[in-house]
Order: structure tokens, then sequence, then C-alpha cells
């Protein structure tokens, strides 16, 4: 495992075991929902696919699986820090939920789930993610979003906004790559 | 490739820049053949929309041929001629469902920063903004459109560009604008601004049914369009009370709709006028709302206000208080150009209008930042600047 910490967050400190749950009840949660144009089942089929999620969600780098419900996952942004963590499924109902917690030599201690309920009045699926998230001994969450400049709240609306993106119409906008004046090519006709 | 770059505050530059190329799999690449500039490019090139960056590439009112298409394109064809309509919309949210193209979920990739804005993200706008979504706009030699087969109007062979390039924004959205009016046998709908979206309202109203339209405007050029298409015109600066005489005009009454084609820049002379542009100008105020608060004191009770021109932030000295006590209908927003486009098409086709015209300058791109300047300044009669490409 990598250790690129930040000077003031010790790894010795900051990689513990699964988080008690006297950290959870008081770690920071985060609750957002999306409503996508899918069926329950087509939201829950393409998000229990986790190894795939890093294909939209793009501040996820890599997800793998290491058995049916353990996966191990990667975040490594340009401007931040190289953070991991391995997850387990603890309930799931197809369809319907699933939810998860970190577990092990973890630098990140986090508990989730996500919800996939019909909206009223076929107006789709309602995808409700919750997450607590913390950090035994240390602050690394909150030094690691100072370094990538988006608070986590930030991060998760973007990446369920790039889920239903994704969902309804099979890819995720971008500019990135079209053409500006800021193109490097123009220094020449700049000067003219 | 060759656009008009935005490099800050009234300056515009025709730059060299990369061809643009696929970037999704919806996507096509198009070859423009015309563009046109508008008048709220001019909100842009005056400073009041927020998140242009310099470099940006202008531009939202564009046709042309379509060169290369993505993996996942349906129905649009290399070589297919198409106008483009100013705003982007994916085709699958449920807004694009309902026909709320404007409104679409999933073309912003700044939609959270619009979100922390607005509430909620609309649709992403071609050449307009970071806050819209940041694309390259038209005003270019090539342009890269996002979701092709929802973004585009095919062209029958034989038809000019000039008859066809305003659906791309200003026809439907003088269009829908009478529309929002729910124009009933009898209406007077009166429409301040007579810059190419009020002519176009102006023309659109009639065709709605409307009995009469009064078009307010300071420009005598583009009252004396609005003529034409059989409006009958007021100079606000030659009249002592504009809403003292469309008071009188309507027996009392007030218009039954009134049209605010004007926006964020509106011009005048009455005091709250002087108050916007001081404040604007030092940052306290980001709009000037002038025609939008005479558009509320002259409207009938129970009409409606519709709003095509462009608001963009904080408006000061509504009269909130006439709009409730007169229990007014306020409708506004961007245009859902892609439902509009079709019909309208058909319209021309079966010779009902000519959108051209509004047509009074064809220039090529490397006029354009004079171009600009000119609109902007409205000199030489400017109404409408289209660009002939290639």
């Amino acid at each position: 495992m990598r250790t690129d910490l930040p000077e003031n967050s010790s790894p010795a400190t900051a990689r513990k075991s699964a988080p008690t749950r006297e950290q959870l009840r008081d770690a920071p949660q985060l609750r957002e929902s999306v409503t996508v144009r899918c069926t329950p089942l087509e939201a829950y089929a393409i998000w229990r696919d986790f190894k795939k999620l890093p294909n939209f969600m793009t501040d996820i780098s890599q997800v793998e699986m290491i058995s049916p419900t353990v996966s191990h996952w990667t975040v490594d942004l340009p401007r931040g820090p190289k953070v991991e963590w391995d997850a387990e499924i603890i309930h799931e109902r197809p369809g319907e939920m699933i939810s998860w917690q970190s577990i092990g030599d973890s630098q990140v201690t986090q508990a989730g789930s996500v919800r996939f309920r019909p909206a009223p009045g076929d107006r789709g699926t309602v995808v409700s993610l919750a997450l607590s998230y913390a950090i035994p001994g240390g602050k690394l969450v909150e030094v690691a979003t100072k370094l990538m400049g988006e608070d986590p709240k930030t991060m998760v609306i973007t990446n369920l906004r790039r889920f239903k993106a994704y969902m309804e119409t099979g890819e995720c906008p971008t500019v990135e790559g079209q053409p500006s004046g800021r193109d490097e090519n123009d220094r020449e006709s700049e000067t003219h | 490739m060759k656009a008009l770059c935005w490099q800050g505050k009234h300056s515009i530059s025709m730059k060299t820049v990369n061809d643009p190329r696929l970037l999704n799999p919806h996507d096509a690449v198009i070859k423009v053949t015309t563009a046109a500039i508008c008048g709220s490019d001019l909100h842009l090139y005056d400073g009041y929309i927020p998140t242009m960056k310099k470099g940006d590439i202008m531009g939202h009112e564009t046709m042309g041929e379509v060169v290369e298409i993505g993996p996942a394109v349906r129905k649009t064809k290399v070589g297919d001629r198409i106008v483009i309509p100013f705003d982007i919309a994916c085709g699958s949210c449920q807004h694009c469902h309902d026909e709320e193209y404007s409104l679409c979920d999933n073309t912003n990739p700044n939609a959270v920063m619009a979100d922390k804005l607005y509430g909620h993200s609309g649709s992403a706008l071609f050449g307009y903004s970071h806050l819209y979504g940041g694309y390259a706009g038209g005003q270019a030699e090539y342009i890269r459109v996002p979701f092709v087969d929802t973004n585009s109007l095919l062209v029958p062979s034989g038809v000019p560009d000039e008859k066809v390039l305003f659906l791309s924004d200003i026809f439907p959205t003088g269009y829908m604008a009478a529309e929002n009016c729910g124009i009933k046998r009898g209406d007077t709908v009166a429409v301040w601004g007579a810059g190419p979206v009020g002519q176009m309202a102006i023309r659109s109203a009639f065709l709605l049914g409307a009995e009469r339209v009064i078009a307010i405007d300071h420009y005598p050029g583009r009252l004396a369009m609005a003529e034409k298409s059989g409006a009958q015109v007021i100079n606000y600066e030659n009249s002592d009370s504009l809403l003292d005489e469309l008071s009188y005009l309507t027996g009392g009454r007030g218009p039954d709709a009134c049209i605010d084609a004007v926006g964020l820049e509106a011009h005048g002379d009455t005091f709250m006028a002087q108050v916007d542009r001081v404040k604007a100008a030092v940052g306290m105020a980001t709009d000037r709302p002038n025609v939008l608060r005479q558009a509320i004191q002259a409207c009938k009770k129970g009409g409606t206000v519709s709003i095509p021109g462009v608001y963009g932030g904080f408006l000061d000295k509504i009269p909130f208080g006439a709009a409730f006590g007169k229990g007014l209908t306020f409708k506004m927003g961007q245009t859902h150009t892609q439902r509009y486009m079709k019909p309208l098409l058909e319209r021309i086709l079966a010779e009902e209008i000519d959108p051209a015209f509004v047509i009074t300058h064809r220039i090529r791109l490397e006029e354009g930042p004079d171009a600009y300047k000119m609109f902007n300044e409205k000199k030489d009669e400017c109404i409408k600047v289209i660009i002939r490409m290639h």
C-alpha cells in the first residue's frame, strides 16, 4: 500500500481496522439522491458491477473484486494523495439496495448504502446514497479534500449526476479535448 | 481551423485553434456553412454573463454539413445538411421526454456549478459560458455537436441556408415567446425590443392569431422593419409616457400579453434605468431590468408577461406587488428549440414566413470582430449579422 500521505498525517495512525460503531456514529454523514429514468433493477445492476464504476464515476480510479462481496477501491486524483480501502457488502437486496462497510487495513473507513426505489408517477428510479466516513487517528479526508479542491459532498453529487447521465444516455457530458483560443498552436498567430 | 474567440469584455478575436474531434459516442463534427451573431452574444461581449474564459469559442446559431459521426449515432449521416439548436439536449432524460429540451438534465458537465447558483442546472448551451457547460460555439469553421440525433434538424435539399439558419435560435425563441402568451382572438401583444428575437416574436404573434402587435424600441430601422411585419410601433424616445400610450392604445385595459425581448441589458431613460446602469457598473446588481418593470406595469389584469430576453442573476426593484395585484402569469426560460424546429421548418416551406427578412449584414469570419462592435453599437442599421463560413 502506498503511503504518500501529507506529512502531518501519520500512516501508522491512519491505517486501522474497521470503524467502530462509536466512530461512525460521530462521523460526517452525506445523503444525496438523484432520479434516473430507468427501472430500479437496471440502476441496481449497473451500480452493483463495481469494477465498471470508474468508467463514469471518474473520481474513482479503480475497483477490483477480491471476492463476490469484497472489493478494493482506489482513488488517485491528480492533485490529491492516492487513497485505497477494502469494502465488504454487508447487506443487499437485488433491485432494492446495497450496503457496505470498509474492512481491514484501510486508509479510509466508511460505511454506506445505496437504495433504488421507484419514483412516483412513473418518473423513474430514485437512487439515494448515504455515506458515513471516519478516519481513526487522523484527518485524512479533510486533508485530501483540501488537496483535491473538492468537498466530499460535491464529489458525491458529481458522481451521482454522472451515474444518471450514463444510465440515461450511455455517456457522460464532457468538453475535455475540444478546441479553444487557449490552444497552444495559436501562439504563432497571436504574434502577428 | 479559424474561430471567433472571446478575449475579454469588448474583445473578440479570430484565432487559429485545433479542429474539433469526436469526444463522446453520440457526437458529430459539422463543417459550418453559415453562422450568425445573436443579440444574446452581446451579453457575453459586454461582460454580463459570468464564467467566460479567455479563448472560449463564440456562437450558438449554426448550420452546416456533417463530416464525422460517433459510433452511437443512429439517424444522422455524414453529408447531411443540418441546423443545430443553440441548447444542447440529451434526448433521453425526463425533461427531454417532456420536450423541455433546454431543461435537459444531462448535458452540462458543470451542472454542479449551476445547481449552486440556480438550485438546478438547465441544459448546456453552445458557446455561452462555463456555467452553461463551456461547449465551444459555432462561429468557427467546424463544431462538435453532442447527441447529434437530438440536436439537429435535417434541411431538405435545395433550401438555402439563409431561409433555415434562424431555426437554430431566434425563430423558435420568438415563436415560443408568442406561444407563451396564450394568444386568443382579439388579443393585443406588446413586444419590447424590435431586435431579431422581437421581430420573430412579432411575426409569430400574428401567425398565432394576434389581432394587433405593438412594437417598442428606439432604433428607427428596427421599428420600420416591425411596421413592415404589420406591427404598430412606438419609439419610446419620442413618447412622453410609454405606459400612458400603451394604456391609451388598448382602451385602458393594457396589452393582453407583454413580451420582454430585451432582457438584462435594457436601455431606457427613466430614473430607474439610470440607477440600474450605475448599480450594474459598480457590481451592486447584475441585471438591468427596466423593460421587465414596464411590462409588468403595462400588462392587462390577468395577462401574461412572456420573457425570451435573457436574465442571468439578481434583479432589483421589480414591482412584484403590481404583478401580484394584477394576477399576472409569467412565462420564461431558454427556448426548447428542438420542439419547434420541425413545425417551424414546415411553416417556412409553406412560405408562411421567411426568417431571412431580419438579415442586414453578410460577412466573412475574419470580419467577425468588427461586426461584434458594429452590432453592439447598433451602427449601420445593423439588425442581424450572418457569417458565411467557407
